[in-house]
């Protein structure tokens, strides 16, 4: 018997059929593809994380890696990694300029500091010129050797050997960020320990550029710093960074001396700033701390400023009361002021041009120069009100206006001259 | 008794009294402002060492737990295998030791004898009970201990964690001593405080043998402490003095270096028995709040003082102005009528206050009565 199939029955079959058609074409596919995934991730897997693996802690293949160890893992990965991708982080045994990965990234470098000389600072351009000693120290065990034969416990290399002998290993490439001017010697020294310690001395003669922030001059404190970054190589495979015998190695020669300032501490700091693509970068700062000497700003600023003061008050002292008013007639008063206003005018050119960084901003050489405008307005105001015109006297009477001018005769100068007192004050605190 | 003396002192002290007070109390409000702020940071100095060194404790500990579950290093321990457990871990050790600050690492074996020490493979077999407490506990006990301890390598941070075999049975135990130097690094690192650690010097001579030979000398000698680890030496020689280090309970105080005032905080340090083996000193620059404070104080001094003179030009001017000076040139002159002078008239009225001006009208009308 002929069995007839419904309708329906034949449309489940047909979206049956498809589906089943559409899975046997995608199957193969997705296998296809992920298999290709598969493929490309092994193949590009150990070119970095051989180089990450050292720095693992507890990394089981690369404990300990020696560099024939290391070299034998590394020598792996080119099978199933693509020679472009594996090239770079993979080092050949007898190439020691490529980064140390026996034990494993970052490489540790630790930094110190000493300040030699400081030939001067010159706080009106921020630059300031020294001679430093800039002390670097690594490990790098394919440089390890049998220590036996050395006479002093390590090798050492002095000027041109150490250049010689630092271009044929691994040294981090670090640079001065603030330097801009170099000096014609460069002075190397390089030690190369048997358990693969390297330390670098190079002492450099340099111009420096540093900020100078005038807000408590004279008795400022300004920062002379080095300022040290690594370039090309990020801080996941480099970083500076001290220890206590670095913090103790950095400070001032005993013969350090600077003309207006006092050096006092230097301070190690290490940091790192952003690059391209959430690159960081490593840095440290070595700085030294110098106190000017207030008293050498005494006679060329402040005297001047605090005679300046004066002029105004000459103003009132100059006058007197009567019974009709005053003796001094305002015109002769306020000529004075009007001088008094150009000779401040002309001590503030002569001041901030040979002291140009504490013409900007706020400190106590600015705050001065306005008490002295304030002291020249009131002045000038006293003249007009009193003197001139008699205010006080056409609105209140005589005896008040008498009272007030000997009021004002001791009040001015008493609250200009804590006024000043406070500012300097403020700039010592 | 003269009102012209009297009036102005009165009202003029009174008002200056006055404003003194109220810039005194600002002031007292400033310096307790600045003290409050100065509790906060005490205690920041307090927790960022605590907390640090909790997690230099967690650290250790976690690094012990990883080794001592590898199942070839338990092998190895349950065989009294030294040379494998060497093989084993020694590459591992000398990886990690100077870039993760591991100071020691060393195997145990019950009651407490050291079987491999990583750090110095060479001295095995010496019972460290005597003097490390918190290593008899762990064995003892089977659990995991960690804490600050002196050893033969010199002070550290360790986790102790036991080793027991497939069955539960304690076969050792393996500890991580980390340095504690990068305990006050960091917190200088995270926190810009500088820091020194203080250990006995009695008890580093004593148990401390394999020490570095350059820190127990007279240099790092303070007290009857030794300066162990200093993140600035000279910062922290000068704030920290011998009899400064002598503490058994938390102690601060402020002391300048270099005309910057710094804030210290001193912290007696035990070890895993509770006794104390040292002392932490953390200390934190106070130069910007000192400063803030200072010239808090001398700007409410000077608006004080333009109070004072300004309320006392305003007592002078009211009282001399419009009332006194007056007032005596009516009396001249009415004095001056009384003796039978009536050639001085009054002064124009404007020149008096209301109050005044009635005096003043009724003088002039006497005067200009009695002219003959």
């Amino acid at each position: 018997m002929k069995r007839r199939r419904s309708p329906s029955r034949i449309l489940w079959l047909i979206v049956l059929a498809t589906i089943f058609a559409v899975a046997l074409v995608l199957f193969p596919v997705r296998m296809k593809s992920s298999g290709t995934t598969a493929t490309a991730h092994a193949a590009a897997a150990p070119g970095p994380a051989a180089g990450k693996a050292a720095a693992n802690k507890g990394a089981q293949g690369d404990a300990g890696a020696e560099p024939e160890q290391a070299a034998t893992a590394d020598a792996a990965v080119p099978e199933t990694a693509t020679p472009s991708a594996a090239a770079p982080a993979v080092p050949a045994a007898t190439d020691l300029r490529s980064i140390p990965l026996g034990k494993g990234l970052p490489v540790l470098v630790n930094i110190a500091v000493f300040f030699l000389e400081v030939g001067s600072f010159d706080d009106t351009k921020g630059e300031f010129e020294c001679t430093v000693d800039v002390r670097l120290q690594w490990t790098d065990p394919r440089l390890a050797y049998d220590g036996k034969g050395t006479l002093r416990g390590h090798r050492e290399f002095i000027g041109k050997e150490a250049e010689e002998q630092l271009e044929k290993i691994w040294a981090p490439n670090i640079d001065v960020k603030n330097r801009i001017e170099t000096g014609g010697y460069v002075g190397r020294r390089l030690r190369i320990f048997p358990d693969g310690r390297v330390e670098s001395i190079t002492r450099t003669t340099g111009k420096y550029k540093t900020t100078v922030n005038p807000e408590t001059y004279p008795f400022d404190r300004q920062r002379l710093p080095i300022e040290l970054i690594v370039r090309e190589e990020t801080a996941d495979d480099v970083l500076l960074r001290f220890e206590k015998e670095d913090v103790e190695w950095s400070r001032f020669g005993a013969d350090v001396k600077l003309d207006g300032w006092e050096p006092r501490l230097v301070d190690l700091s290490a940091g790192q700033v952003p690059g391209w693509n959430g690159d960081r970068y490593s840095t440290a700062t070595a700085t030294l701390f110098v106190d000017r000497v207030a008293s050498t700003s005494l006679a060329p600023v402040f005297i001047p400023l605090l005679a300046s003061l004066l002029i105004p008050l000459l103003a009132l002292w100059m006058n007197s009361t009567t019974e009709e008013g005053f003796k001094v007639d305002a015109f002769e008063l306020a000529n004075m002021s009007i001088g008094g206003l150009f000779s401040v005018i002309a001590l503030s050119f002569a001041i901030y041009s040979s002291n140009p960084i504490i013409a900007t901003g706020d400190n106590t050489v600015t705050r001065l120069f306005a008490l002295n405008y304030a002291a020249l307005a009131v002045a000038l105001t006293i003249v007009v009100v009193f003197f001139r015109y008699q205010l006080p006297r056409r609105w209140f009477g005589i005896h008040v206006q008498t009272e007030a001018f000997k009021f004002l005769a001791w009040a001015t100068p008493l609250l200009s001259l804590a006024t000043s007192i406070a500012f300097l004050l403020v700039a010592a605190a | 008794m003269k009102f012209r003396h009297i009036a102005p002192t009165v009202i003029i002290g009174t008002a200056s009294i006055i404003i003194v007070a109220i810039t005194a109390i600002a002031q007292i409000l400033t310096a307790r402002l600045v003290s409050t702020a100065h509790e906060g940071d005490y205690d920041l100095m307090r927790r960022a060492f605590t907390s640090t060194l909790k997690a230099m404790e967690d650290e250790a500990a976690s690094d012990a737990e990883i080794v001592a579950s590898i199942p070839s290093v338990r092998a190895a321990l349950a065989k009294r295998d030294r040379a494998a457990l060497q093989a084993e871990t020694l590459g591992m050790f000398k990886n990690i030791e100077a870039k993760y600050a591991i100071d020691q690492a060393q195997f145990h074996i019950p009651p407490g004898i050291s079987f491999l020490r990583l750090h110095d493979p060479g001295k095995f077999g010496d019972d460290l009970t005597s003097y490390r407490p918190m290593l008899a506990e762990a064995i003892h006990e089977k659990g995991l201990r960690k804490g600050v301890a002196i050893t033969r390598g010199g002070p550290a941070i360790f986790g102790i964690v036991p080793i027991l075999d497939d069955k539960g049975e304690l076969i050792g135990s393996f500890e991580m001593g980390l340095e504690f130097g990068p305990v006050l690094d960091d917190i200088k690192t995270a926190y810009g405080l500088e820091g020194a650690v203080f250990f006995e010097e009695k008890v580093l001579r004593e148990i401390a043998t394999d020490i570095e030979p350059d820190i127990v000398t007279p240099k790092n000698r303070v007290g009857k402490y030794i300066r162990y680890h200093a993140t600035h030496p000279e910062v922290m020689s000068t704030v920290v003095t011998d009899k400064d280090v002598e503490i058994t309970q938390p102690k601060r105080f402020e002391r300048m270096v270099s005309g910057v005032p710094y804030g210290v905080q001193l912290m007696p340090l035990y070890n895993y028995a509770n006794k104390q083996i040292g002392v932490v000193a953390i200390a934190m620059s106070f130069q910007e709040d000192k400063t803030l404070a200072r010239r808090a104080i001398i700007w409410q001094v000077l608006a004080g003082v333009f109070g004072v003179v300004i309320m006392a030009g305003a007592v002078l001017v009211t009282i001399r102005g419009f009332l006194l000076a007056p007032l005596a040139g009516i009396n001249e002159r009415m004095r001056a009528l009384a003796a039978g002078d009536t050639s001085r008239p009054a002064e124009p009225l404007d020149d008096y206050c209301d109050e005044l001006r009635m005096l003043a009208t009724s003088y002039e009308q006497l005067r200009t009565r009695n002219q003959p």
